[in-house]
């Protein structure tokens, strides 16, 4: 029989510790997914900018949730989705997908606690 | 007491550090490994009884490393995939290779432990 450890308060702080983690790491990597995003209006979607963001989305959208960010996941998702269409297209990529993007990232940003546009 | 011994092949830090820290906390011994290589090295060192696997890493996608892990081991512990991929198929695909599970991202830690445990009920 696999056994808990007892020593739960310990273990909470670890937790936090890691949440702590997860979102320093969250926040590099929003300020490099804003970056990759405003270049894709002029470089389009199937260069390495956009694989990069559908790459950070799918991973976003697997991992926040057991971090206790579901809605975070479930955008990240909605974002690794818009990437996979956008990435297959070979046409440049439109204003409006461009604010759906940024609009995706900015509503990512504010629910980890972020500023919008970008952490600073 | 020995502790049952989970290898985590995963690439995502983000997700193998909370599943090794989940698991180590449920009283497991936790193994780490995040390419192909690197997990085909850890079995090979040391069987674990339970391993975590990520089909989409570096060097390996799909389901090789779970059909050999397998497939070319008699005494292979039971896989369990974790993956985002939901459709029938892959699940199918998954069975064919060898894998006793799923774990489908994202997942909580509840599911995880569950996930888990299970396997180790059955053995």
């Amino acid at each position: 029989m696999i056994k808990r450890s007892a020593h739960k308060e310990d273990l909470e702080m670890l937790d936090d510790d890691l949440i702590a983690d997860f979102l320093h790491g969250c926040k590099l990597n929003l300020t490099a997914a804003y970056a990759r995003a405003r270049v894709l209006r002029t470089e389009g979607a199937r260069g390495e900018s956009g694989e990069s963001l559908k790459k950070f989305a799918h991973r976003l959208a697997g991992s926040a949730g057991i971090y206790g960010y579901s809605s975070v996941g479930v955008v990240a998702l909605r974002l690794e989705n818009l990437m996979r269409v956008l990435v297959r297209r070979r046409h440049p990529v439109s204003a409006h997908s461009m604010t759906k993007i940024l609009s995706l990232l900015d509503t990512i940003s504010k629910t980890l606690g972020f500023a919008p546009g970008g952490p600073s | 007491m020995t502790r049952p011994r989970v290898l985590i092949v995963e690439d995502d830090p983000a997700i193998s550090r909370i599943v090794e820290q989940t698991l180590e906390n449920a009283g497991y011994e936790t193994a780490l490994a995040e390419t192909k290589k690197e997990a085909l090295e850890s079995v090979g060192a040391q069987l674990p009884d339970l391993i975590l696997l990520d089909i989409s890493l570096p060097d390996s996608s799909d389901l090789k490393l779970c059909r050999e892990l397998t497939h070319t081991n008699k005494a292979s512990p039971p896989v369990i995939i974790m993956t985002s991929k939901q459709d029938t198929i892959t699940q199918l695909r998954g069975f064919e290779a060898g894998a006793e599970a799923f774990l489908i991202k994202p997942f909580s830690r509840e599911e995880l432990l569950n996930c888990v445990g299970v396997q180790f009920m059955k053995a």
